[in-house]
């Protein structure tokens, strides 16, 4: 069912508001009559019309002052009218005097279908800005919900992991007491005891560090510059040389754009893909990386990073991107699950989206896609 | 050293005194104490004649925190020069910018490792004690 919006029919004899009636009646408006500019401006006090038809002569204020007022008031002024003429072309010079759009006329006598349909396009065109506008609030209102939550969360978490520090750097710091302390007394069995305990408040440690670096990444400004894609790409690869040691690597990197964007979370990213490809193809013969960029949509650029490593199931693919998600067991791969999530942010910080696919035991495309910068846009 | 965790006091003067740090420390629970403290006031009317050599603050304490107690410290002619090392949890930027901006002459984050927070302490503790020479008391 649709809601009936209101219209306002004014001229100073009844007949021809009778006429003008049963012309437009029917369930989609909710007509309201007016004989006199004091009626009309009762009427536009009382509540918002969608539209005005509006007789032109009347005796006392006419109805070209008339519009006159309502167009001179903030709640009315963007309320079309349409005006009804005896002799069109004399009032032709006042009509032309306001705005297209949000005044027309008809000449009488009034064509019933030619109304109907004038009447029609400012009825629908009334129904859609509202559904906007409504669409609008709740849109703001859940950015606003959703900016408190985004808040707390941050807040929330900054505490956790500030907090939980402490009582680890305790653990930590009183089992080396502890072992300083009873060294002669310890057997065996004993000090591997306390290396497993130490060994957890480490690893326990290093989430909580990851936990704070994470939340803290959502807080910080994003630095926007111009970034070469290619140093910062050079520059994770050298990085890495440490763990492809010995290693046979065969690496394929096609030249990459330039994009704007914040450096170093940008080299976070690099570092953090190619550090999983390096990872992950570790059992295989040759160890074959491709990084490269899809530059031919019209809006993005989309990066890829492909290995021939163990993949992943995409059953799970949705939980690649989670904090402190992992899709293999400690023993196989060490790592704690946050590189992704922190691609993840960063990408989605920077307007980009993070998609994966991969196939077990057959390698794993990682992508991500950021804006083409304005200048490159404009050239497309 | 301004410090209210008393498993935190416990474990930097055991590494001070695992590293062979040979110095005398007062230990004070918050920031009242250690304005207290410095200008003899309270229970510490009659302290040890010699003001100390370093002053060991963290950050995160009841009442007067660290770095108000650090503003004070820094804002008076007679303890400006005192060194004041910020030994904390919080590796939070803004707050090692306020605490240098304030006047602190090191930052220390209480790292999780039992032999990083030692090897910390200790390489702190023989800066401004030996390698570097301290401001005259």
């Amino acid at each position: 069912m649709i809601t009936p919006v209101d219209i306002l029919l004014v001229d100073d004899k009844p007949e021809n508001l009778a006429a003008l009636e049963s012309i437009l009646e029917g369930p989609e408006y909710r007509l309201t009559k007016a004989q006199s500019a004091q009626e009309t401006l009762m009427a536009l006090i009382a509540k918002d019309f969608a539209l005005i038809v509006l007789d032109i002569r009347m005796p006392g204020t006419s109805g070209i002052e008339l519009a006159q007022i309502i167009k001179g008031r903030k709640r009315t002024k963007d309320t079309p009218i349409i005006f009804l003429t005896a002799h069109h072309a004399e009032d032709d010079q006042v009509l032309s005097g306001y705005g297209a759009g949000a005044v027309d006329y008809l000449t009488k006598p009034v064509n019933p279908g030619v109304l109907r349909s004038k009447v029609a396009i400012f009825g629908e065109l009334h129904r859609k800005s509202m559904a906007l506008k409504e669409a609008n609030q709740i849109l703001d209102s859940r950015n606003e919900e959703l900016l408190a939550a985004n808040k707390e969360l941050e807040a929330f978490s900054y505490t956790v992991s500030h907090d939980l520090r402490a009582p680890l750097r305790h653990v930590s710091g009183y089992i080396e007491m502890l072992r300083d302390h009873a060294e002669g007394d310890l057997d065996d069995q004993a000090r591997r005891y306390l290396d497993l305990i130490q060994k957890s408040a480490g690893k326990l440690g290093e989430l909580i560090d990851n936990f704070l670096a994470f939340a803290r990444m959502g807080r910080s400004d994003l630095n926007i510059m111009s970034v070469d894609m290619n140093e910062l790409v050079r520059q994770s690869v050298d990085n890495l040389r440490p763990e492809m040691e010995g290693r046979n690597m065969d690496w394929q990197i096609a030249t990459l754009p330039t994009v704007e964007a914040d450096i170093n979370m940008m080299r976070q990213v690099w570092f953090n893909l190619l550090s999983n490809a390096v990872k992950y193809t570790r059992q295989r013969e040759i160890a074959r990386i491709e990084i490269d960029c899809d530059v031919s949509q019209p809006k993005e650029l989309v990066f890829h990073v492909r290995d021939n490593g163990v993949g992943f199931d995409m059953r799970y693919a949705d939980k690649l991107f989670g904090v402190f998600q992992r899709l293999h067991r400690e023993s196989e791969f060490e790592g704690i699950g946050i590189g992704l999530a922190n691609v993840r942010r960063i990408v989605n910080r920077h307007g980009g989206r993070t998609s994966a696919e991969g196939t077990v035991n057959a390698g794993a495309k990682m992508s991500f896609t950021l804006l083409k910068p304005a200048t490159t846009r404009q050239q497309n | 050293m301004v410090e209210d965790n008393p498993n935190d006091i416990e474990l930097i003067l055991g590494v001070l005194r695992a590293n062979d740090i040979a110095v005398e420390v007062d230990v004070v629970g918050d920031g009242e104490e250690a304005l207290d403290y410095l200008y003899r006031r309270k229970s510490f009317e009659n302290r040890s004649e010699a003001d100390p050599s370093i002053i060991l603050l963290d950050l995160k304490m009841p009442k007067l925190g660290g770095a108000e107690t650090l503003q004070q410290i820094k804002s008076d002619e007679r303890f400006k020069c005192l060194p004041a090392i910020m030994l904390t949890s919080s590796g939070e930027t803004q707050d090692v910018r306020m605490c240098y901006r304030l006047g602190a002459n090191g930052y220390v984050i209480k790292p999780v490792d039992a032999k990083q927070f030692s090897k910390a302490i200790n390489d702190l503790m023989a800066f401004w004690l030996s390698l570097n020479h301290p401001p005259p008391r």
